[in-house]
């Protein structure tokens, strides 16, 4: 007999045919029978045995339930001996590891796929509930569902029922997983002194855990699901045309993940409207990248995805109710395109992709620095940039150009003009720098931006680590950018007129009175003066730097026709597309940030039509129920926000298991592969009952013959 | 005639018995036996207070001499006697080794010889589920053949009713005697109905209970199906020891009651098993002179 699979108990018999020997049962019973052959006497009368009968009926009773007694103890007897000769052992399985047990259950998108008309997410929910009977006494564990961001749906507890009810409300999402993150949150929960273990419940349709490949001989996997048969769209995007005309163009990725051909149809839907359609065949593994114009409607100027969504797309808006306007109010769906492809897979949920069209939100700009009428003209006349001027002190910055105590270790440029100055003039200026600088905060401290771009004007800058900035007529501490000294009028010798900075623009007359002489590695020079950079570049992970060496009071460029050329260009190279209508998609899981200011609660309206309110004084707000694919609106005040939220992952897609644990981790296919199965021998008890049987037999023997 | 029951040592046996009971009471053809009526005979019985119409002649004058008040003797009436033997043959009566009903047909005919011999009227009757068979109360030689025939044809049948019969023969009597009644007294109702009749018919009466050491004192238990000899009832029973205890003490009690009953009624009363000799039982019946000094 094998342990059962639903019952974590089992008997196992080393010697099987010593069973043979309860062949003697029937014997017993055959000379019981023979024993109990009724003897024949003839007696005169039976009236004293009738007497006898009456007064003594329940002992005379007694006495025949003892005779089945007795046969019955040396059945059993028997029957024991016979058993305990065939050497039983209990099999007892449980989880092994005597602490507590931490189950991540994958919720990741892949884990939709039906096979076999089960859904692999009911499958693990069923396997994760045979964990519970397995769990030792005392043993309590804790739940995590596991999808973008592991999410704790249980915590530690030993109430099985509770915990049932967490694995049974599980379901899974859209989202695309990051297994590894999620176990390393469930192995930071574990207690190595207490021996806990980790359960893994997933369908492995994951190519690495990372350093946790090799697995541990505390995480057990079980997995579920079997090949899957799968395409999907994995890539979805709206992009201008290259060319010189400004229609827009969509791309569409299609994947095939399974092992046979499949041909589908592809269409995309603008506002309701189909705009395409096109037949794909894609042979095992294969993709196709389909781009085509884009022939549905575009929104209207003015139309961002960020904010001002009350004068765009939300109609009614008189309509608001108690939660800023959300009831009731109807959303324009003309801007919302659905990619869909006609599979027939065994996972749905990634054979559509969804986007919100809108025009690339406003560019916020801010200007550090004593103020540049020409600079902030320009900028302002560049459509769809939000420009603001904030002066050096209020982010704790000290202008060099203002007057302050000079000196070899704070040259600047205004030093020039403040040692002009003096007298009782100069020692109050030199009282209000020094106060300025107490409450300066060390330009060593990084900098962090509030705006897309942001301009240092002439004021010393400080770290810089993430963010897109201008230089002009400065360097920041932590850039590989030294400054030597100064160039009086150098001319521009040379420039890059191929990069797109430069697109358009004419550097060639510029005039400069002076300029920073710097060394500088890693930058790109687009301008130069002989070997002495005018304007370079530089750009590494996160951080994207336009560095001008001149102040451009002291140069002519601000009035050249070039200059809002140049600031458009490099704006463009800061937040390409920021002037062309996007496809805004967010990848389910992640949060959507919400631009409100707080002061109003936000209502959110998810794809199954649920609305959820998000509580004020967060600002911005930040939704983080994105665990479904489709289209949600936001609504607050009077304004509104469309966003898509879209699965289109090429891993979570390919719905093949494919992950085991290299080495000593534990993987099989149920709950039974991964618990410990202890045998405890079993003859010496049922030996020693079978004596005792015998004993109580001889017992009621001598008592029977009493 | 039953030639290995009433053999010649039998007949040795029953001549001695009555040999005996001659030499220890003397005996005459009338007179010989006393009758609980008051008589003529010499034996003075008791006294009374006397009563008009009196013979004058049986009062005590001495008594009055002393007491100043009249009494009359009484005086023990001899007459000659009857002896009725009442036999129990039911089939109960067929059990033990030997046969009850063997032993009781040996005692009767040793109590009736002896009768005979003293020259009372002897007459045996058989009794089971009623009367049955009867032997009519005869003096003389030629009883004693009768009897001893009779006792040779007797068999058993049926089942017991101890009280209708007896209560039968004392109803159809007209010259009550001695009874001696001859029984294993394994009835199912009860038994003082019968005797109690005797008694109000003005019967001596003698009860000889004969019980087989089996009926006693069962030796052995075990798994049994018993089977009832009078009504053929089958009864299943594991019998230990405890239960073999139980069925003696229950046979006691049953004994001891009818000893106690007929202490209180008058009657005489023996007991005795198969195995003890019938001369012993007649021997001891004549010593304690249940025969010859009844009333």
């Amino acid at each position: 007999m094998n342990p059962g699979a639903a019952f974590p108990f089992g008997l196992v018999l080393s010697t099987p045919f010593a069973l043979i020997a309860l062949g003697i049962v029937p014997l017993i019973v055959v000379l019981h029978s023979l024993t109990l052959k009724w003897r024949n006497v003839e007696v005169s009368s039976l009236q004293f045995w009738d007497a006898l009968l009456k007064e003594k009926k329940t002992s005379i009773r007694l006495r025949s339930i003892l005779r089945s007694l007795i046969l019955l103890a040396q059945l059993l007897a028997a029957a024991l001996l016979a058993l305990a000769l065939a050497q039983p052992l209990i099999s007892r399985t449980s989880l092994s590891g005597s602490g507590n047990v931490i189950l991540v259950l994958d919720v990741t998108a892949s884990m939709q796929t039906v096979e076999g008309g089960r859904q692999r997410m009911e499958e693990a929910k069923a396997k994760a509930l045979e964990i519970l009977p397995r769990l030792r006494q005392g043993s309590r564990m804790c739940v995590i569902a596991a999808a973008r961001s592991p999410r704790i749906l249980a915590p530690f507890t030993a109430d099985r029922q509770r915990l049932g009810r967490a694995i049974r409300s599980a379901a899974a999402t859209d989202e695309s997983g990051d297994m590894r993150e999620s176990l390393l949150f469930a192995l930071s929960l574990r207690e190595p002194k207490r021996d806990d273990r980790v359960v893994l419940v997933t369908d492995g349709a994951f190519d690495s855990l990372g350093d946790l490949d090799e697995g541990k001989p505390w995480i057990s996997l079980i997995r579920v699901g079997e090949n899957g048969r799968n395409a999907a769209i994995t890539a979805f995007a709206l992009r201008r045309n290259a060319g010189p005309d400004e229609g827009y163009e969509m791309f569409v990725k299609a994947q095939n993940f399974s092992s046979q051909p499949m041909s589908f149809p592809l269409e995309v839907t603008a506002g309701g409207k189909r705009i395409y359609r096109t037949d794909v065949s894609l042979g095992p593994g294969e993709q196709q990248g389909i781009s085509a114009p884009y022939e549905g409607p575009l929104p209207k100027d003015g139309q961002s995805g960020r904010s001002p969504g009350a004068v765009s797309r939300a109609v009614g808006a008189a309509a608001a109710g108690p939660a800023g306007g959300a009831e009731g109010r109807e959303y324009d769906s003309s801007n919302r395109v659905v990619a869909e492809i006609g599979a027939r897979d065994d996972l749905a949920a990634d054979n559509r992709s969804y986007a919100v069209l809108a025009r690339a939100r406003g560019l916020k700009t801010e200007i550090i620095g004593q103020g540049n009428f020409f600079l902030e003209k320009a900028l302002a006349t560049l459509p769809n940039v939000i420009v603001s001027k904030v002066p050096p002190a209020a982010v704790g910055l000290l202008d060099p150009s203002a007057p302050g105590p000079s000196g070899p270790e704070a040259p600047g440029p205004g030093e020039v003009g403040d040692a002009a100055s003096g007298g009782a003039v100069n020692a109050a200026l030199d009282e209000a720098w020094n106060t300025a600088a107490e409450q300066a905060v060390s330009t060593s401290a990084v900098f962090s931006p509030n705006a897309d771009v942001v301009v240092f004007d002439g004021v010393e800058a400080p770290a810089l680590e993430k963010g897109n900035y201008i230089l002009i007529g400065t360097v920041a501490p932590n850039l590989p950018l030294t400054v030597t000294g100064t160039i009086e009028n150098p001319p521009v010798t040379s420039w890059d007129a191929s990069h797109p900075l430069l697109s358009s623009v004419s550097v060639e007359s510029i005039q400069v009175r002076e300029a920073l002489r710097v060394e500088a590695r890693g930058f790109r020079t687009l301008v130069s003066s002989g070997d002495r950079p005018l304007m370079m570049i530089y750009q590494r992970e996160g951080l994207k730097v336009l560095f001008i060496a001149f102040r451009l009071d002291g140069s002519d460029l601000p009035l050249r026709p070039a200059f809002p050329v140049l600031l458009a260009n490099a704006l463009e190279w800061f937040s390409p597309g920021w002037l062309s209508v996007q496809a805004e998609q967010t990848q389910a899981g992640e949060p959507r940030e919400i631009p409100s200011d707080g002061s109003l609660p936000v209502v959110v309206k998810r794809p199954d039509g649920a609305r959820e309110a998000m509580p004020s004084g967060e600002s911005p707000s930040v939704f983080r129920n994105t665990m479904k694919a489709g289209f949600y609106s936001a609504v607050w005040g009077g304004e509104s926000l469309d966003f898509a939220v879209t699965l289109s992952s090429p891993e979570e897609s390919d719905v093949k298991p494919r992950f085991a644990f290299s080495k000593s981790g534990e993987t099989g296919p149920g709950v039974r592969e991964i618990s410990g199965v202890s045998l405890t021998p079993l003859w010496g008890i049922l030996a020693l009952a079978a004596v005792a049987l015998i004993l109580a037999e001889w017992v009621l023997v001598v008592r029977e013959r009493r | 005639m039953d030639r290995e029951l009433f053999d010649r040592e039998f007949l040795k046996k029953i001549e001695y018995l009555s040999l005996v009971s001659r030499r220890l009471y003397r005996g005459e053809v009338r007179g010989e036996h006393t009758s609980l009526a008051r008589g003529t005979s010499p034996d003075f019985a008791d006294y009374r207070g006397y009563q008009p119409g009196d013979d004058f002649r049986y009062i005590d004058w001495n008594v009055f001499s002393r007491l100043d008040r009249l009494f009359v003797k009484l005086f023990v009436e001899e007459e000659d006697l009857s002896v009725h033997i009442l036999l129990d043959t039911s089939r109960s009566m067929e059990y033990g080794s030997p046969r009850k009903i063997d032993y009781a047909r040996r005692v009767g005919a040793a109590l009736g010889y002896i009768g005979i011999t003293s020259l009372d009227r002897v007459g045996v009757s058989a009794f089971s589920t009623g009367l049955t068979d009867s032997l009519a109360p005869r003096r003389g030689r030629m009883q004693l053949f009768h009897l001893l025939e009779y006792m040779s044809r007797v068999t058993t049948s049926g089942a017991t009713d101890f009280s209708r019969s007896l209560e039968a023969y004392a109803a159809r009597t007209r010259q009550p005697g001695l009874a001696i009644v001859i029984s294993d007294m394994l009835v199912p109702s009860d038994y003082e109905r019968g005797l109690l009749a005797l008694l109000y018919r003005k019967f001596d009466v003698v009860l000889v209970q004969i019980l087989d050491r089996e009926e006693i004192s069962p030796a052995s238990g075990g798994t049994l199906r018993l089977t009832d000899m009078e009504s053929d009832r089958i009864l299943k029973l594991t019998i230990d020891r405890r239960l073999l205890s139980a069925y003696r003490a229950k046979v006691g009690k049953f004994l001891t009651g009818i000893e106690e009953f007929c202490l209180k009624a008058g009657i005489e009363y023996l007991r005795t098993s198969t195995v003890v000799p019938f001369e012993e039982l007649v021997l001891k019946y004549l010593r304690q002179g249940a025969h010859l000094h009844s009333k």
